[in-house]
């Protein structure tokens, strides 16, 4: 028992040694350039491909890695000069948009390069068997490598960081870039340095565990979302908070899964004990996120000033439109509904089925983007797992279906009842705080119920569930029909619209655009903001939720996938594409951004690779932000329908 | 060395300066004046390219430098003791003096680490003490010791000695004057007139964004309209 207890807690240490690796670059991104880089991750990955090319081509695990290593360098260079540059001046959200956009873009070109299949890479000779520790105590020679060479680059970080020039000046660039700046140090040069180091400390955590892990495509993924984890327990900057917190959050994981189920068998039978171990282990790093950015909002070691992290999220550039909604809009969506409602009748003369498929799917989607947007447009709020909601609507549907209550109407309440209670308990606590830490917040969030769906066995776990029947309304399976089911989707929409519609013009959502221009002056004249968002984040739960309910009725299926922080990625773009703060754009999103995919994904199975192009070249290319470039584009039509 | 010429600035949409003429000769001492809000520290940044200037010139030795980034402006022989000071919060008092050092490029520093702390000894004692744990005053000495270990030709201060105790300011008075001694050009926005006349060669009162009076301090001195139109709240 002691063994086993000291084996774990080594690959946990093992294991947050990687999370530190990759998660001291991006913190130093962060807390120095004030970059949210989501890519970050993919870096990781990529050193592990390199690591697999090179060792292959070398035949030497030591020569591969010395070759991997400058290669990941100049990768994290190139990105750096070529896109990152272009993101500094930029808001968060347009950060986070772009570096979506390029996670897409590295995910799809490593599938292209090396094909989707898994790699390996051998262990090397010299480095296999296992070594005995202490007493009896034995542990597999290749990861006391990686704990020792993890530790030495620790301890090179530290040197580098407290005790050089350049340590200072990272120091300094991390706390006020700008002074810096005035004082004649070239803050661009550092800021290349700082990329090209944080690159390729993260291929070098990638190579490492290249042999004991597999070399897989979104293999950073899941890694990107523990640093995320990881860095904002430290503190946002901070390398020794990075470096704590990735020994904290490896060993709660690891020990966590392993004796989870063991200890909680003091409690419970054992069967339920490791049921119930099994789902609470991979939430219990998010719970321990959650509870840090609860007592202390800006984590461990925060760096910065409390004026510079208080920065908002959203520049007004964002909002396409600022005041309550205008009528133009309200004549847009009007015609939309129309067209929208025209559409059975349209695909019956036709002939094409599909049509209403797509459609369906369009409004599902427009109805959750619609739900973000009055958080996201009207409060400023950028929540990052939102597709959290649109889970348990979905699974709300595929539970009580498996239990035998498939009546639509009570799913659908239950699902807004759990959404709003979740929203409730999970808004209450992000709200504390702003910035950057409420998009990381939301998103661990997100993930932590991502897992719990994974764990539940019962409902296929990762593989998903097939849900037996659509749901009945009032005993009658109507929605076996396809025009009924559009139908219903569009009567939803339609109300979810009127609804937010209404909201956002009464004196609520003026308090909540308030908050969003200048929450300091919403206090100032005795509004607490609080009250407001978290009533927002509740509503926009629930109608999330009402989306998913509708979403498995459709393809009668539900997956961990629907809550997946790509998701909610992916909502956001279909608000900022289609124009924030407006109700009308996300609607015109969703449907650009789905007729995109089934568009691009006809042409060839790599579709995310032209989709993540496209969307990193509209933010490149829009100065003053997507927000203002959907703006412009609009603009004629918009005056027009002012005047109209 | 330093002239600006129809400097014009904006946040957003709202003008701040309406075209600012003014210039410091090599070792003088010039200083802004004005109420709050009326362009002073926009000024600065728009010197310091902090601000990036929407229109006019930034000549350093009659190079236009607007537009430029802030680095590219320092490193020409400005050094910025900026209002609010921000010394850097995580750095020991000693790392912040040496973190952002310069050495001109013709041969020995004026300004060494020794000789700031010469200047200050209080930062001597409290060299390893981190920037958070410093006092305003310390703070201020701190924010001018960084600036100088620059060994800049012209020292820029916004606001030298605003919230310090009347002891401290006395003391980064004397400090300053030390600083014009060894030859430094100073340029410096201040409230305290009196000290300001003893001190510095010419003055430049900025009003609305613009420049409306200049002069020298005996001139300041002998138009004590100046004062009551201009700079009196």
């Amino acid at each position: 028992m002691l063994n086993l207890f000291l084996l774990q807690t080594l690959n946990g240490v093992q294991f947050g040694i990687m999370l530190f690796l990759v998660a001291a670059g991006l913190t130093l991104i962060f807390g120095v350039m004030d970059l949210i880089n989501l890519s970050h991750g993919v870096l990781y990955m990529v050193g592990a491909y390199f690591a697999a090319t090179f060792v292959a081509l070398t035949g030497s695990f030591v020569l591969g890695l010395l070759l991997a290593l400058p290669a990941a360098l100049l990768l994290g260079v190139v990105l750096e000069l070529a896109v990152f540059r272009r993101l500094y001046d930029r808001d968060h959200l347009d950060q986070v948009l772009a570096t979506f956009g390029l996670i897409l873009i590295l995910n799809e070109s490593v599938k292209v390069i090396w094909g989707a299949a898994p790699l390996s890479v051998p262990v090397p000779a010299a480095l296999s068997g296992s070594v005995e520790l202490f007493g009896n105590f034995r542990y597999p020679l290749y990861r006391v490598v990686i704990i020792a060479a993890g530790l030495a680059t620790a301890a090179g970080l530290y040197v580098l960081v407290n005790f050089t020039r350049v340590g200072m000046l990272l120091r300094a660039g991390a706390s006020n870039a700008p002074m810096v700046s005035a004082l004649g140090v070239d803050i661009r040069r550092l800021f290349t340095l700082v990329f090209g180091l944080g690159a390729m400390l993260a291929g070098l955590a990638g190579a490492l565990v290249a042999p004991i892990l597999s070399v897989e495509p979104g293999m950073g993924d899941s890694v990107l979302i523990l640093t995320f984890v990881v860095i904002v327990i430290g503190g946002v900057g901070s390398v020794r908070g990075a470096f704590i917190a990735a020994i904290l959050v490896g060993v709660v994981d690891t020990v966590g899964r392993v004796f989870g189920p063991i200890w909680l068998r003091a409690v419970l039978d054992p069967a339920a004990a490791s049921q119930t171990g099994r789902t609470l282990a991979p939430m219990l790093i998010y719970v321990l996120m959650a509870m840090v950015l609860f007592f202390r909002p800006r984590g461990l070691f925060p760096v910065r000033g409390a004026g510079a992290a208080a920065s908002s999220n959203v520049a007004p550039s964002h909002i396409a439109e600022r005041g309550a909604p205008s009528r133009g809009a309200g004549f847009a969506a009007l015609a939309i509904f129309a067209l929208l409602a025209s559409l059975p009748l349209l695909s019956a003369m036709t002939g094409n089925a599909f049509m209403l498929v797509i459609a369906t799917r369009i409004m599902i989607f427009a109805l959750a983007a619609l739900s973000l947007d009055l958080i996201l447009g009207y409060g400023a709020l950028v929540s990052f797992g939102h597709a959290a909601f649109v889970g348990i609507g979905a699974y709300a549907v595929a539970i009580l279906n498996a239990y035998g209550v498939g009546d639509l109407l009570v799913q659908a309440v239950v699902a807004v009842a759990a959404a709003a209670l979740f929203a409730l308990v999970t808004g209450a606590i992000s709200l504390r705080t702003r910035g950057v830490y409420f998009i990381m917040i939301t998103l661990a969030f997100g993930q932590m119920l991502y897992f719990l769906m994974v764990s539940l066995s019962a409902f296929g776990g990762d593989d998903g569930y097939t849900l037996r029947s659509r749901s009945t309304v009032f005993g009658l399976p109507l929605l076996e029909d396809g025009t009924v089911l559009f139908y219903v989707v569009l009567g939803v929409l339609a109300a979810a619209f009127v609804l937010a519609r209404t909201l956002v013009a009464s004196r609520f959502g003026r308090v909540l655009r308030g908050t969003r221009d200048n929450a300091v002056r919403m206090r100032a004249i005795g509004f607490s903001p609080l009250p407001y968002q978290l009533t927002a984040y509740v509503v926009a739960g629930c109608l999330a939720a009402l989306a998913g309910v509708l979403l498995a009725n459709q393809v009668e299926f539900v997956s961990p996938a629907y809550m997946s922080w790509q998701r909610s990625g992916e909502l956001i773009v279909m608000v900022v594409l289609g124009g924030m703060g407006t109700l009308v754009g996300p609607i015109a999103g969703a449907a650009v951004f789905i007729m995109l995919e089934e568009w691009l994904a006809a042409f060839s199975q790599h579709w995310k690779l032209g989709f993540g192009l496209i969307l990193l070249l509209i933010v490149l290319a829009s100065k003053d932000g997507v927000g203002g470039l959907v703006k412009r584009l609009f603009t004629p039509f918009r005056a027009g329908a002012a005047h109209g | 060395m330093l002239r600006i010429e129809g400097l014009e600035n904006a946040y957003g949409d709202q003008r701040v300066l309406f075209g600012v003429d003014f210039d410091v000769g090599a070792g003088e001492v010039v200083t802004l004046l004005g109420r709050n809000g009326m362009g002073k520290t926009t000024t600065v940044k728009s010197i310091f390219g902090l601000l990036p200037p929407k229109a006019g010139r930034v000549l350093i030795d009659g190079e236009n430098v607007a537009g430029r980034a802030p680095f590219e402006i320092a490193r020409r022989g400005l050094g910025l003791v900026p209002e609010g000071r921000h010394v850097f919060p995580t750095l020991t008092v000693e790392e912040n003096l040496v973190a952002t050092r310069r050495i001109p490029r013709d041969g020995a520093p004026r300004w060494t680490l020794e000789a700031v702390y010469g200047l200050f000894p209080r930062l001597r004692e409290r060299r390893r003490n981190a920037g958070s744990q410093l006092s305003g005053g310390e703070q201020q000495m701190l924010a001018i010791g960084r600036a100088l270990m620059t060994n800049p030709r012209l020292v820029v201060l916004d606001e030298a000695t605003e919230g310090l105790a009347p002891l401290i300011r006395e003391e980064i008075w004397a400090c300053l004057a030390a600083i014009r001694n060894a030859g430094e050009a100073i340029l410096v926005i201040d409230k305290n007139i009196e000290a300001l006349t003893r001190f510095a060669d010419r003055h430049v009162v900025i009003e609305k964004g613009r420049v409306v009076w200049s002069g020298s301090s005996d001139e300041l001195r002998r138009t004590p309209d100046i004062k009551e139109r201009f700079l009196h709240v």
